[in-house]
This record gives C-alpha cells, sequence and structure tokens, in this order.
C-alpha cells in the first residue's frame, strides 16, 4: 500500500499556501513563510486555506514585495532556531551576528522604494498583520517625518490640510513648546 | 469607538498612522497635530495615550508645608502646564492611596518618568517606616521595605533616597539609597580616625523585590576610583530631601560637593559609580558658581543651570548660564544661554541663597527652564523665543524640592503590583 507514501506527500503539500492577489496572480509559498502572516496564520487555524486566500487589498506587485520580505526573515528565524545546537557559543554568536548583519542589509535596500510602494507595504503588512514589516516601514516614515514643519510634512506626502485657520491657531498656540 | 477607516496621509489608515506617531519623539508628535485633522484627531484620542510619547504635563508641588512638619498628612496640587482637549485625571490628594486605612503620613521623597516615591510613616509608631511607589496615571502602586541599612525619617541623619525609571530602559523601578555613616570601621572593628564619614548607598530592584548593598570593602585608594567620592567627604545636595539629579543614559546623575571640588556622579541602578563629570565651572576655569546648581535632562542630554556670583565683570553676576553637555563622552560642555535677572525676574540683582529664585525643571522635550520665584511664582523661559512667562501663581509658599516635574505613563508596570 501507498498510504504512507501519500500521506508524506500530503503533509508537504500542505505546507504549501497559495495566496492570491487583487489581479488574480497566484503565489506559492511555504506555511513557515506565510504565518509571519498573522492574519494567514489565523486562516491556516481556522482550516480555511484550501483552494487558496485570495487578499483582495493586496496587489501582484505588493504581494511580491511581502512574499519576498516574509522569505527571507522566515528563514533567518529559522535559521536562529537551527543553529543553537549545532554551534558552539563562540560560533553561534558568530552566524547570529552575520546574520543580524545580512537581514539589516535586506531591510535598508528593501527600503529603497518610492513613496506610493512603501504606503502599500504598510497597508498590506497592516491588513495581513505583519508586525516586522509594519516596524519597518512605518519606522521609515517616521525617520521622514521627524524634526519637519507641519508644512514640511503636508508637502512631503501631498496632505489636505482640512484644518480651518482657528483650529491650526489653536493648535499652535496650545504646543508653541513644541515649534522651534 | 468607531474608528475612521482612511486617514489624511494618502489614504493610510488610522492604525498605521498611529503606528507612525508612537515612533516619533514627543516634540515631533504635538508638532504634527497642526499636519490635518486626522493627525490631530489622533494625537487628542485619550484611547492613544498608552502608544504615544508623553511630555511634560505640569508640577506637583507640596501645599501648605507648614502642616507637614506639625505632623498631618501632605498635602499637595497640581499645575498643569499642557494643554488637552480631554484633560487627564490627576488627583494631587492621591485618594487612590491616602484612602487605604493602613495608609497614613506619607511624605514625598522623589519622582522619575511618570512615578512618585514617597516614604510612609505610621502615626502611632515613627519606626513602622517603609516606602510607597505610585504611578498617579494608573493608580498602581507597591509598599517597598526599607533597607534595613537606616530608617528614612528615623535614626537617619543625612540621607537620600531616589527613585530610578526610564521605561525605554526597563519596566522595573529602582531605589537608590545613600545614608551618611559616621564611623568607618578597620578589619578589627577599631574605628579608624581621622577618616572621612562614609557615604554608604543600597539599591532596590522591583524586578528582584530585593535590596543590595555595596561593599565597603571594595574600596581603596589604588582600585576603586570611582567610588572615591562616597569615601573621602563626599556630600550629597539636599541631604534628607530630593536632591539635584538626573537620569540620563540609564544613569543617575547627582551633584556632589568633594573637600577638592565640585563634581557630577553618574550611578547606575545597583548605586555603582559608573563615572564622574566635571562640572562646567571647572571647565571654564577659576569661576564660581552658586553653591545649589540645577542639573537636569533635556533632549536626551545633561544640563547644568547655575548664577556665577564672583565674575569679574558685574554684570555677569546677574544673569544664569545654562550649560549642556554636549558630548557625554569628552564631557564637553557648551553654554547654551544666558539669560539675566532682570528679564527673568523683573530684577537685577537676585540670589538662590536668599530664595529670591530656585530652577525648579528644565522641560524634557524642549529648551523651556522652570524657575521658582520668591517661593510662590511659577515662572517659565523659553530660550528659543526669549520670552518669559508666569505659569502660576500660589497663595502658600511652596518649597522647591518638593515641585516635582510630572510627565505621565499610562502603561501598567509590573513592578506596581496593587491597584486601586
Amino acid at each position: 500500500m501507498a498510504s504512507a507514501g501519500s500521506g508524506d506527500e500530503k503533509a508537504a503539500a500542505a505546507a504549501m499556501i497559495t495566496l492570491i492577489s487583487s489581479d488574480n496572480e497566484k503565489f506559492e509559498v511555504t506555511e513557515a513563510t506565510a504565518t509571519l502572516s498573522q492574519t494567514i496564520r489565523h486562516m491556516i487555524e481556522d482550516g480555511c486555506t484550501d483552494g487558496g486566500v485570495p487578499l483582495p487589498n493586496v496587489t501582484s506587485k505588493i504581494l511580491a514585495r511581502v512574499i519576498e520580505y516574509c522569505k527571507k526573515h522566515a528563514t533567518a528565524a529559522a535559521g536562529e532556531e537551527g543553529s543553537s545546537s549545532s554551534f558552539s557559543d563562540a560560533a553561534f554568536l558568530e552566524v547570529d551576528r552575520a546574520f543580524l548583519e545580512e537581514l539589516e542589509e535586506f531591510d535598508d535596500a528593501f527600503l529603497e522604494v518610492d513613496r506610493a510602494t512603501l504606503f502599500d507595504l504598510i497597508l498590506a503588512a497592516n491588513y495581513l498583520d505583519i508586525k516586522g514589516l509594519l516596524n519597518l516601514t512605518c519606522q521609515k516614515v517616521a525617520d521622514s517625518v521627524k524634526g519637519k514643519t507641519p508644512e514640511q510634512i503636508r508637502e512631503m506626502y501631498n496632505i489636505v490640510n482640512d484644518l480651518t485657520p482657528e483650529e491650526e491657531a489653536e493648535i499652535r498656540r496650545e504646543t508653541q513648546w513644541a515649534f522651534e | 469607538m468607531e474608528r475612521p477607516m482612511r486617514s489624511a496621509l494618502v489614504g493610510l489608515p488610522y492604525d498605521a498612522l498611529l503606528e507612525i506617531l508612537a515612533r516619533l519623539p514627543a516634540r515631533s508628535v504635538y508638532r504634527s497635530k497642526c499636519v490635518a485633522k486626522a493627525w490631530r484627531d489622533i494625537v487628542d484620542d485619550p484611547l492613544n495615550r498608552k502608544r504615544l510619547p508623553q511630555t511634560l504635563e505640569g508640577f506637583f508641588f507640596l501645599d501648605k508645608p507648614d502642616i507637614v512638619s506639625s505632623g498631618d498628612v501632605e498635602h499637595f496640587g497640581f499645575i498643569s502646564v499642557l494643554p488637552r482637549p480631554v484633560p487627564l485625571d490627576i488627583d494631587p490628594r492621591f485618594s487612590f492611596l491616602t484612602k487605604l486605612p493602613e495608609m497614613q503620613n506619607l511624605f514625598f521623597l522623589d519622582s522619575c518618568n511618570g512615578i512618585l516615591l514617597f516614604v510612609h510613616v505610621r502615626k502611632l509608631d515613627r519606626l513602622d517606616v517603609h516606602y510607597v511607589v505610585c504611578n498617579p496615571a494608573t493608580k498602581q502602586w507597591e509598599a517597598v521595605p526599607t533597607c534595613g541599612c537606616c530608617l528614612p525619617m528615623g535614626d537617619c541623619s543625612e540621607w537620600s533616597t531616589l527613585l530610578a525609571f526610564d521605561p525605554a530602559v526597563s519596566s522595573h523601578f529602582h531605589l537608590i539609597h545613600f545614608w551618611r555613616e559616621g564611623l568607618v570601621l578597620d578589619e578589627e572593628d577599631q574605628a579608624l580616625e581621622d577618616q572621612a564619614p562614609v557615604l554608604s548607598v543600597c539599591a532596590y530592584s522591583s524586578g528582584t523585590g530585593m535590596w543590595s548593598r555595596r561593599s565597603q570593602t571594595e574600596w581603596n585608594s589604588k582600585q576603586g576610583q570611582l567610588e572615591g567620592w562616597r569615601h573621602q567627604g563626599g556630600k550629597l545636595e539636599y541631604p534628607s530631601l530630593s536632591p539635584r539629579r538626573a537620569f540620563v543614559n540609564g544613569l543617575l546623575h547627582l551633584r556632589v560637593f568633594n573637600l577638592d571640588d565640585d563634581k557630577i556622579v553618574a550611578v547606575d541602578v545597583q548605586g555603582k559609580t559608573q563615572r564622574i563629570i566635571r562640572m562646567p565651572a571647572t571647565a571654564m576655569g577659576g569661576r564660581h558658581w552658586e553653591l545649589i546648581g540645577y542639573i537636569g535632562q533635556s533632549q536626551g542630554r545633561l544640563h547644568y543651570i547655575n548664577q556665577c556670583f564672583d565674575a569679574l565683570d558685574r554684570e555677569q553676576r546677574h544673569k544664569m548660564y545654562i550649560w549642556v553637555l554636549q558630548d557625554y563622552d569628552t564631557q564637553e560642555w557648551v553654554l547654551k544661554d544666558t539669560v539675566s535677572f532682570l528679564k527673568l525676574f523683573g530684577r537685577k540683582n537676585c540670589s538662590f541663597s536668599r530664595s529670591d529664585y530656585a530652577v525648579v525643571a528644565i522641560h524634557q522635550d524642549c529648551n523651556v527652564v522652570f524657575f521658582l520665584q520668591n517661593l510662590n511664582r511659577l515662572i517659565a523661559y523659553d530660550m528659543d523665543r526669549k520670552e518669559v512667562s508666569v505659569v502660576a501663581t500660589f497663595e502658600n509658599k511652596i518649597l522647591v524640592d518638593t515641585v516635582a516635574p510630572y510627565v505621565p505613563n499610562f502603561t501598567e508596570l509590573p513592578g506596581l503590583k496593587n491597584k486601586l
């Protein structure tokens, strides 16, 4: 009987998840990669990933980037867990440091995107509940906003000022200390 | 509460915008309220207080200090300096503590980053003493036993217990207790004469729930140079009341007087001296400063504020000097600003020792210094705008060392286990 073999195949197949972007493109990813998203983790736990996971809020262009991020970070996480038993402490630390440095370089390069993409990544990270990616992208925006005047922030991000002049004057009066 | 789905930051949802704002320093957050309605509403929303950085809310101050000396419960007031659309529920009576039957006499000792330290003395037994640490924003509190080395308010003549807490470093708080021991015994328990009394130190961590004492034998003049100040007649400012101090870079910075010169010592949360910083006065060469200067933290840097009373140039005696430790590692002090007493207090000649004024605080997020004038007027001086304004006038005389700047902390802390 081939039952044992087919069982293994099933397990292997079950470890792959299909993600479907808003423009109907299909992405096959491992469960380890997909479960960096808390949203997808919950769907897997609830057993509703058969036939693929439709992500109507995420385009294929953005989903490809998100998967790229998750793959890298899932590998790093697995590497950290796996290496502790097989290396001496010093070697482990060395590998650990190398991992972290590589990951940092990856993150830096990953953020080299235009503003529209950055916002789409934040939206996707928020929707998919990927903590690391949300941290990374929000920090990037926060760094760009830090120390800027409200006018500079509005200009930078094409924000329409919907405060009345009275409201704005009131805020400025109350928070005068925050302005140079 | 219904949250708007989309914000004005090109369609960023409320949560994402909150994530971004939560990563900014307080000053940037408050400034960003002017960007658009969505930004303002997120900052003003009381639900976001836990997530967003907080800034100087105001000052607790001991009202009617005369009553306290006659043995009654301390009476606090609060002066707010931060306008809010939804005011904070601040109870300067600390009724969440004082209404507990076991609480009797609470004496304010210190405050640090949103939490306050009191010493609690039972009415019937002055030796029944312990500390109470509380967070007025969450109404959490914890009773901490004394270290057992010397009783505050009791047999200790010169002592100081200081609170060290920085939520950015740890959710636990520490108490650092200094006291003077008159006699130093050698190995045969013989008193060593001609030796300056030692300032002993022990420290409490809410993480371990234990006090630990720094060993006295570890010091001799060759090793442990950093601890030398405690063994060579070093004195804290304001013994028995909260001395001038600043918690910066995880270290508590204290002004000490030594036999030779004044300095700032930086002790860690275990009470171990990690660094000795010379005063800007020494760096300037020859100038002498008023005995009690102010040290504080603003924008992550140590600040020193004092008047120079023996400057040759008369004009220079009638000014406040505001210094910033620009480079912590090379100990480079930079003179940030000077301001005349005439401008600050309307009088040319003022002196700290005559209680004409005292520095109360420096704003942690901007270049504003708060002074207490004639013990009854709180004055703010804005270094950037060169503006002086009156924040409050008090009915009663205020003791400067009981004015505690307050930056609320809305997170529940594991070290404070009781909650009303």
